[in-house]
């Protein structure tokens, strides 16, 4: 037996320490703005800490804050919804995003876990997002990086399916061409 | 025959609910027919993955991190 007691990872004043940069990052990949990520952070550790009896260790520390975050920026969704105007429900708009590719492009079959190691991909599709109407970054966010089902995401932006069809239509469309002149093309 | 506009929707729609069957065979056709959106087709499908495991690794992978401001704030409210 040795006196060496292991470090309690459970110990909330290592939190924000250990976990805190890896809960901003997945929030500022779906909320954008850093002073809400923040806050959302900071809520999210605030809750676990009133729930702290509750976590039973069957998942690791990590992805039980992770699935508060996801809680929260849920109910931020559905607290501050966004009014979906006319022009984000029309699927063909004037100007409307969708563009053929005018050729193949091969970078769009590299494996999505060699894409993620790489800065600058990161670089493209946050920007690319950030010119996303906020209702369908919203959208998006929800069904691609967090996949959940449609049902779930009209009771939480407050669209029918058939809206929210349209505005994932127009997301993944103007997604791909602004991923396709920003990165794809390099 | 439905045209290229309408086949772009239903290459997304898809992914979102499941067509109808003589949609599904109308879009199959265009899509056999057509080269480009055939291309369009696949890169709507890698654009489902690339999102789908950068949902999944951004707290190791995307950029960022917490001002020192915050995280002395949230140690502060976590102390009270």
């Amino acid at each position: 037996m040795t006196n060496n007691r292991p470090v309690d990872e459970h110990d909330p004043s290592r939190w924000v320490d250990e976990h805190g940069d890896a809960l901003f990052r997945f929030a500022i990949l779906r909320v954008r703005d850093p002073e809400l990520a923040g806050d959302l952070v900071q809520d999210t550790f605030l809750s676990a800490l009133k729930a702290k009896e509750g976590f039973r260790g069957g998942s690791s520390l990590r992805t039980w804050l992770i699935g508060i975050l996801k809680h929260k920026i849920i109910d931020h969704y559905r607290k501050h919804r966004i009014e979906v105007s006319a022009s984000d429900l029309q699927s063909n708009a004037e100007g409307s995003d969708f563009e053929h590719a005018d050729r193949v492009t091969s970078r769009w079959s590299e494996a999505p876990s060699q894409l993620v190691e790489n800065r600058e991909f990161w670089g493209a599709l946050t920007n690319c997002l950030a010119g996303l109407p906020e209702a369908h970054r919203r959208a998006f966010s929800m069904r691609e990086f967090d996949g959940l089902e449609g049902e779930e995401i009209c009771k939480v932006l407050g669209v029918t399916p058939t809206n929210l069809w349209v505005m994932l239509h127009r997301a993944r469309a103007k997604l791909r061409k602004c991923l396709e002149s920003t990165w794809f093309e390099v | 025959m439905i045209g290229c506009r309408e086949s772009a929707r239903l290459i997304s729609e898809q992914r979102d609910r499941r067509l109808p069957w003589r949609t599904r065979v109308a879009l199959r056709l265009h899509l056999a027919l057509c080269k480009l959106c055939k291309v369009y087709a696949t890169q709507m499908a890698a654009l489902g993955r690339i999102s789908n495991v950068a949902g999944v690794v951004a707290p190791d992978r995307c950029p960022g991190t917490l001002s020192e401001e915050r995280k002395r704030r949230i140690k502060e409210a976590l102390d009270r």
